[in-house]
């Protein structure tokens, strides 16, 4: 009857930690994490949701998908300034004990977002879900409400613009920002 | 065929994307987050119970105003049938049959 929220969250809650991980910082992403854990609890309390009958999964990434739509409308999170969130991203790789390798993957991460900043909206909500939870390709297409030839062509240009924007931001002597 | 393509498509991704995939949100987040979830779920409960007293004040409130009205509509009832029924007692005897009972006595 009552789903057991224990196991939703430690299921659920890095997949959608990745899935804000992906366009906002680490701090930013914690925050709509909670807040889309508390929508979930109030939707199934209220009864406006069975989770015998559908899938909770779906539901949270439902929330997440406006929550992150609603943030960038507001326009108040976003990625603007990349050096503000340094220090908050230090806490995604503060576990790993290799200090190099935390390093490394830090500024891996940090070029990795700007680069899907960068994306057009549906091209960052595809790599978003793709990032968050290993689905089909017809799933995601199904959660985003969009054709599977839609899908598979913002991949296509997502992936074109991404390798173009590593490539540059890996290079040393075409780092300027 | 597709489901080649769809892997390419896959690993290429995964290699590109790898560093977010790989982010952990760690286990003082994940703790955080079943503490926010509990919290929210107990705030949800009180709540109920809050509906749960203050719907069972207001019906008891609504029986005690429901009881008095049909306490004063049954007096008033009552007094109004008595009142009746001695109406009908006297209503077959005239006057000059009351002066003979009252001159007899």
């Amino acid at each position: 009857m009552s789903p057991n929220w224990h196991s939703f969250v430690n299921t659920e809650g890095p997949r959608l930690f990745r899935y804000f991980l992906a366009r906002f910082d680490a701090q930013t992403a914690d925050d709509l994490v909670q807040e889309v854990l508390i929508r979930v609890v109030r939707k199934v309390r209220s009864g406006d949701f069975d989770p015998s009958r559908g899938n909770l999964a779906a539901l949270a990434f439902g929330i997440a998908h406006n929550i992150a739509r609603e943030t960038f409308r507001d326009n108040k999170r976003s990625l603007e300034d990349p050096a503000s969130h340094d220090l908050q991203d230090n806490e995604v790789v503060s576990e790993i004990s290799n200090i190099d390798d935390a390093l490394i993957q830090e500024q891996e991460l940090k070029r990795l977002r700007t680069a899907i900043t960068k994306l057009s909206t549906p091209e960052q909500e595809v790599i978003s879900l793709l990032v968050s939870q290993d689905l089909p390709l017809p799933d995601v297409a199904s959660a985003l409400n969009l054709p599977l030839n839609t899908v598979k062509s913002h991949i296509h240009r997502a992936k074109a613009k991404l390798r173009k924007e590593l490539t540059i931001s890996a290079s040393p002597s075409k780092e300027p920002q | 065929m597709k489901n080649k393509d769809n892997d390419q498509l896959d690993s290429e991704l995964n290699a590109l994307l790898g560093s977010l995939k790989n982010a952990k949100a760690g286990d003082a987040r994940l703790a955080k987050w079943r503490t926010i979830v509990d919290e929210e779920l107990a705030r949800d409960r009180a709540s109920g119970a809050n509906v749960v007293t203050i719907s069972f004040n207001r019906r008891v409130i609504e029986w005690a105003v429901a009881a008095s009205i049909g306490f004063v509509v049954a007096a008033a009832w009552m007094g109004f049938s008595q009142r009746e029924s001695q109406a009908d007692y006297f209503s077959g005897v005239d006057a000059t049959e009351m002066h003979l009972v009252a001159k007899s006595d």
